[in-house]
């Protein structure tokens, strides 16, 4: 961990004792079930494969270990090249697809 | 130094209020009728104070800062396209060549017109449209729903190759339509991000299309469920950011990432008058108000109490929130600190609770060790195994 980081920790930790209320641990709201869908399960090892591979590339750019910390936020890692939907699908007539399977469901 | 971009700060410029529409959740209600703008001495001045800052801090951290201008309202199509073509002209006199810069234009697209697709194709290096599938709450004055002419123009920017992404705003309306949603994005190969209603503009406006925290929790589980099970990559935000948060906890060995406001500000909302907004404080309330980058240096701005104060209360946060949450490190503190989703849940003292993210991530942990093949998968384990120095 780089020096900046934990200093900034102790900065965060000495801030919590500061305030009224100290820090304690968040009440979990009721949560939905995760379902194993065994059918879907390729996709998601596909989905989540080139998620993590883009992971793995992101921390080979060059420069990137020295990057302030606070500057990974909302960045997202380069995706890899991934298998796109088809593009040329009229959105109007989608849409009326989509609608007429609300509607049947 | 090298040519690699080490950091991006955005400013999202609320170059007009003006609009077409009266989306019956903008957070821009009252002021939508308002054709005050921007002017081109304005922007020019917020570029300067911008590159004077940029030059300082990329010189003083040997780091290279990539800028983006997200030019938002009202409707930014209204303007003419001139004026567009005028500003961008002056980013190139002020910034130089050299200076990495992006420009995203937010848009309902409704208006259309051969100079603005090729202001689109040609100005802009992001497009994103705002449309939320279901809920018929993007109406005009008339109060008719213009989402049919919002798709008829993104077919035609399709037509003519200038890509864009979503946005979609969560509410009441759509929030039992997700997979629907999903779907129609992901057969039409459009990338989205889910954005959770903001705040209205006066009391009451949401009465009929509220949510809930929980609701908000749910649909962004629901959204994991969704990317996670259907056939094909699509960039569906913010979902592949909190999965990726996930990842990076269950890794284990990447760098923690700790926000930190003071060190780098991600993202700064500049009014149409000047007046700046971070995303954690309440908009265009002048208590919290950090400066007008049309008067002031944004090195200026930076160093001002007023600025002090808003990063402290992110501070005060994280530090109540994060620091008993075993995500901290690979989830940055940014939610709690800057995410309006996360500011209706409040504890005993008053201060904002983390429960979307909190609650998501372990939802998301949860669903991905479910599959312990998966995590053996060979081919993850590749993805995860670090690569030898090159």
């Amino acid at each position: 961990m780089k020096s900046s980081s934990e200093q900034y920790l102790k900065y965060l930790a000495a801030l919590s004792l500061s305030v009224a209320a100290p820090a304690v641990a968040q009440p979990a709201l009721p949560q939905v079930e995760a379902e194993r869908r065994p059918a879907m399960e390729r996709c998601v090892s596909e989905n989540l494969q080139s998620l993590a591979a883009s992971i793995e590339m992101d921390e080979q750019v060059p420069g990137a270990a020295g990057w302030p910390e606070s500057t990974h936020v909302g960045r997202l890692a380069q995706l890899p090249n991934v298998k796109r939907a088809e593009t040329n699908t009229s959105l109007t007539w989608l849409m009326e697809d989509v609608l007429l399977e609300l509607r049947a469901s | 130094m090298s040519q690699a971009v080490h950091r991006r700060m955005d400013f999202v410029v609320k170059v007009s209020k003006f609009c077409n529409l009266r989306c019956r959740y903008c957070y821009e209600y009252e002021s939508l009728g308002n054709r005050e703008a921007m002017s081109r001495e304005q922007l020019r001045q917020l570029y300067r104070h911008i590159e004077a800052w940029r030059a300082q801090v990329d010189a003083r951290d040997q780091q290279r800062t990539e800028l983006g201008f997200i030019w938002h309202g009202g409707e930014p199509l209204l303007l003419e396209p001139g004026f567009y073509w005028d500003t961008l002209q002056d980013q190139k006199e002020i910034f130089g060549e050299d200076v990495p810069r992006k420009n995203v234009l937010q848009t309902n697209l409704t208006v259309l017109d051969e100079e603005r697709i090729e202001l689109l194709r040609r100005g802009f290096d992001v497009v994103g449209v705002s449309v939320d599938v279901f809920g018929g709450l993007r109406v005009n004055v008339a109060g008719k729903d213009l989402q049919p002419q919002t798709l008829k123009n993104m077919e035609r920017l399709r037509e003519r190759g200038v890509p864009f992404s979503t946005i979609t705003v969560l509410t009441r309306a759509n929030i039992g339509r997700l997979r629907h949603i999903y779907d129609f994005f992901s057969r039409a190969g459009i990338d989205f991000r889910l954005l959770p209603l903001f705040d209205g503009a006066f009391e009451g406006q949401h009465r009929s299309f509220d949510m809930s925290t929980q609701d908000i929790l749910k649909a962004f589980q629901e959204l994991v469920d969704l990317w996670l099970e259907k056939d094909g990559f699509l960039k569906v935000y913010p979902t592949l950011e909190q999965i990726q948060t996930v990842l990076r906890f269950i890794k284990g060995n990447a760098a923690p990432v700790y926000y930190n406001k003071r060190e780098w500000l991600p993202v700064l909302l500049v009014n149409t008058n000047g007046d700046c907004f971070t995303y954690g404080d309440p908009y265009e309330d002048p208590e919290w108000c950090v400066g007008n980058l049309f008067t002031t240096p944004l090195v200026d701005l930076f160093a001002g109490e007023r600025f002090a104060k808003s990063a402290l209360a992110a501070e005060r946060r994280i530090a109540q929130n994060c620091l008993s949450c075993p995500y901290f490190g690979a989830c940055s503190g940014y939610p709690i600190a800057e995410e309006h989703y996360n500011f209706k849940e409040k504890r005993p003292d008053g201060g904002r609770t983390c429960v979307v993210e909190r609650n998501l991530f372990a939802y998301i942990e949860k669903r991905i060790r479910a599959q312990q093949e998966l995590l053996t998968d060979e081919r993850v384990e590749a993805a995860f195994r670090e690569q030898p120095a090159a």
